[in-house]
């Protein structure tokens, strides 16, 4: 790399590590998502049971 | 075409087809990204002026035009999410900005690794680094605003309006730092020239111009289908999902 | 009631108000000199220094100066509900938002500009800098009141609004500093600057125009 490795080495690097992570922070991203729509009928349901109880 | 528009834009529509098109833009783009790599680094002659430096360009440049693009994709988003109240649009915007910071991030610090050898500093106020960084601080704003909102749905039209202040500011900004920077320019750092590119130097960064594009699309989507669940919580299409999502 | 008329009664309620609380009014003001006296005594009080320095540092404290005052534009009509009754009324709401920056540029903005002459004497600037200095700030600093303004409406519902406004409005008023700090040095070289005045008052014109629609949507926005 005639001198200039490490520059262009560590651009790339940088590069693909800031890539990777929005990837996977994407992907984090939706799959919490997923899990938070998933408990929400759950949540909703144990509210109502206690009501239930209440009465 | 409107029927095209109406069902793309109703979120159980967009989840189904995202999530199948999805890999159809992840694959190429890892594939475009790895032949750019090569390409770029290896099968493409070095500069005759700067050497081998001159291929940080392949991954600083289309890191560039991303971080502009995505702004202009943002507030388009933006722009129809007030005008048509649509929650698909605000979904876009909001999945684009971090996406967009990330990439501006990516083209100023490989802009800064670029300009060490070449210009001796880490940081030049140059006209175009100067603009980016802006752009940099547009995007925290947009973040910053959409999240201080406790209702979201307030945070997002607040935020998209911004986007739009912003779009159209973004012109201005660009021509007054340009102004700036013929005024100021410094002598004594060597401007870097803007490489005479010949067709085996351009092809890689098309290749990876291209990759990028693509990888934003992939990123784009799963980030939209997050924020359309996160949106749509407690809705019949949502609980009748198979486990697999 | 004729929109005029209704234009009228916001201006006067606006100074009537303002009147009340003369202090806070003078805060702005009083934060442009103390930014101003910084400078001296962080760097080195030398003629040749402050000369080279002054425009940027005085520029950039009216800046400052000015979005310290920007969070009151709204925030206070948010609070005892004011700012409701104005958006529900029927005249249109652009206009009275404008009328509304207008007499807070009046009230913050307009001291700073006259007073700019006089800090840019102990900044030894020669007189044409200060001639400009005082234009720039004139021309500008009306752009900059509607450009936060934007930015105060999209914050007025929020507690800790005032955090962000500099990040939102710094950014946006980046070509106003530009131009404005740009022209009071050249002016200081003794160069022509009627160039930056001229798009320093194309940007205000810009603004006069849209940014009422802007803070009215922002405003509807924040009240939702």
């Amino acid at each position: 790399m005639g001198g200039y490795g490490a520059f262009v080495w560590s651009a790339w690097g940088l590069t693909a590590a800031v890539l990777v992570w929005i990837a996977l922070g994407a992907r984090r991203h939706h799959q919490r998502a997923l899990e938070a729509t998933r408990d929400a009928p759950a949540r909703r349901a144990s509210v109502q049971a206690t009501v239930e109880e209440v009465k | 075409m409107w029927t095209w528009f109406h069902k793309l834009g109703s979120p159980p529509h967009f989840y189904r087809i995202s999530g199948r098109l999805m890999p159809w833009f992840a694959v190429p783009a890892l594939v475009l990204l790895a032949l750019g790599t090569v390409g770029g680094l290896w099968w493409s002659p070095p500069d005759y002026q700067q050497g081998d430096a001159f291929r940080i360009i392949y991954v600083h440049v289309p890191a560039a035009y991303m971080a502009m693009m995505v702004y202009v994709t943002m507030a388009v988003a933006a722009a129809i999410g007030i005008v048509w109240r649509m929650k698909l649009a605000f979904a876009s915007a909001a999945a684009c900005a971090p996406i967009g910071a990330a990439f501006t991030f990516l083209a100023l610090a490989t802009g800064s690794i670029w300009g060490r050898p070449m210009w001796g500093v880490w940081w030049d106020w140059d006209g175009r680094m100067t603009s980016v960084l802006v752009l940099f601080f547009l995007y925290l704003g947009f973040m910053a605003l959409r999240s201080a909102f406790e209702d979201p749905v307030k945070g997002d039209r607040a935020a998209a309006l911004l986007a739009i202040v912003g779009v159209v500011n973004i012109p201005i900004i660009k021509f007054s730092v340009d102004w700036w920077n013929t005024l100021h320019q410094p002598a004594t750092l060597s401007r870097l020239q803007a490489p005479a590119m010949t067709g085996d130097m351009l092809a890689p960064l098309l290749v990876m111009i291209v990759g990028y594009m693509l990888l934003f699309g992939a990123i784009l989507m799963v980030r939209v289908r997050g924020e359309v669940l996160l949106r749509e919580q407690g809705a019949r299409w949502i609980r009748e999902l198979s486990p697999g999502g | 009631m004729s929109v005029t008329a209704a234009l009228g009664a916001v201006l006067r309620r606006e100074f009537a108000l303002a009147g009340r609380r003369v202090g806070e009014l003078g805060l702005p003001l009083v934060f442009f000199l103390l930014v101003a006296t910084l400078f001296p005594l962080g760097l080195m009080p030398e003629r040749e220094l402050l000369v080279a320095i002054g425009p940027g540092v005085l520029w950039v404290a009216a800046l400052l100066a000015s979005l310290l005052a920007l969070d009151a534009l709204f925030r206070a009509d948010v609070d005892d509900g004011s700012l409701e009754q104005l958006v529900m009324s029927p005249y249109p709401l652009p206009l009275l938002v404008l009328a509304k920056a207008g007499a807070h540029w009046m009230l913050t903005g307009l001291p700073l500009v006259v007073i700019s002459p006089l800090v840019a004497q102990a900044y030894y600037l020669p007189a044409d800098a200060a001639w400009a200095l005082l234009a720039t700030l004139l021309i500008a600093t009306p752009t900059l009141t509607l450009l936060g303004g934007v930015a105060a409406a999209l914050t007025a519902g929020l507690r800790r609004g005032a955090a962000l406004l500099g990040l939102l409005v710094l950014p946006l008023a980046l070509p106003l500093l530009v131009f404005g700090a740009r022209a009071t040095e050249l002016a200081a070289a003794g160069e022509p600057i009627a160039g930056p005045l001229y798009l320093l008052g194309a940007m205000l014109a810009l603004a006069v125009t849209l940014t009422p629609w802007a803070m009215a949507a922002a405003l509807r926005i924040s009240l939702d």
